[in-house]
């Protein structure tokens, strides 16, 4: 039972082109100045919903199990990597409960580009292939985080924490 | 070949099981997390800029990447609508990095003493 919870997050950005040598190597220069930021955002202790990210931990369902009629042969889900599938124009919630969140992370584990909006309809961050995004959000409501894909279906993992 | 903007996320969860105990990583989540991805410029270009008050970077429309940083001072937000929802707050060191979508406005606002450093792709 955790008395606190806090999630430590960066970001490194590095502008570059390509440079072939006469010999046929690439190499890579940096052609503007790099930009790297680091943060630590304290988040509620109690998450109050198991949705709260998408990875499903061993042991999550030890608590609701019973010994007649849950065994692990049929419990594989929870072993799961927890990734949640996308398909485009599903506007998927990534909480079903409304609390205001102050952190948020997602990464695309898929093979289309996701789209993720903080305030309901507008789509304005994209998250391509292998990309993930990590921001202090400004207790914005759940409610109003969602995200798609521009075409096809893709999937994501994520984490969404409530504010304290 | 040819320009590209390399930029990777990370976070790691943590939590504290005792007063005045050390962090582990978080038990919900038992993982560090980490993504990647080599953004093309095509015929795009880099811009950089300094803000020590509210506004929008470089330009207010037609960015395909940001990166805002703040470098000093106090908290500052970013909304992607031109300044009407503050959506991400971001504290002294923190950066945000990310594509965003043509029709995207950034906006910064500085309401106290701030330095924000930010490297668009245009």
């Amino acid at each position: 039972m955790a008395i606190s919870r806090r999630i430590i997050y960066s970001s490194y950005v590095s502008p570059r082109e390509d440079e072939l040598s006469e010999e046929g190597y690439t190499s890579q220069q940096t052609i503007s100045n790099k930009m790297a930021g680091k943060g630590t955002v304290v988040i509620n202790q109690e998450q109050a919903h198991d949705g709260w990210v998408s990875f499903l931990q061993p042991y999550q369902l030890w608590q609701g199990a019973t010994h007649s009629t849950d065994q692990w042969e049929s419990q594989a889900s929870v072993w799961d990597e927890g990734d949640l599938r996308i398909t485009n124009g599903s506007a998927t919630r990534l909480r079903l409960d409304t609390v205001n969140i102050n952190f948020l992370y997602i990464k695309n584990t898929g093979t289309n580009e996701a789209t993720l909006a903080l305030e309901g309809d507008e789509y304005d961050i994209l998250i391509p292939v292998g990309a993930a995004v990590s921001m202090r959000v400004n207790d914005i409501s759940s409610a109003n985080i969602k995200v798609d894909t521009r075409s096809g279906t893709t999937t994501i993992e994520y984490i969404i924490a409530k504010t304290p | 070949m040819g320009k590209h903007i390399v930029y990777k996320n990370h976070c790691t969860p943590q939590e504290q099981r005792i007063i005045g105990g050390r962090y582990y990583l978080d038990s919900d989540a038992n993982r560090k997390l980490t993504g990647s991805h080599s953004f093309e410029l095509g015929s795009s270009s880099v811009g950089t800029g300094t803000l020590t008050s509210s506004g929008v970077l470089l330009m207010a429309f037609g960015l395909d990447f940001i990166s805002v940083k703040v470098t000093s001072g106090d908290d500052v937000t970013l909304s992607l609508d031109g300044g009407t929802t503050q959506i991400i707050k971001l504290k002294n060191g923190e950066c945000f990095s990310s594509k965003i979508a043509v029709g995207a406005e950034p906006y910064v606002t500085i309401t106290g003493t701030s330095t924000v450093e930010y490297l668009v792709g245009t």
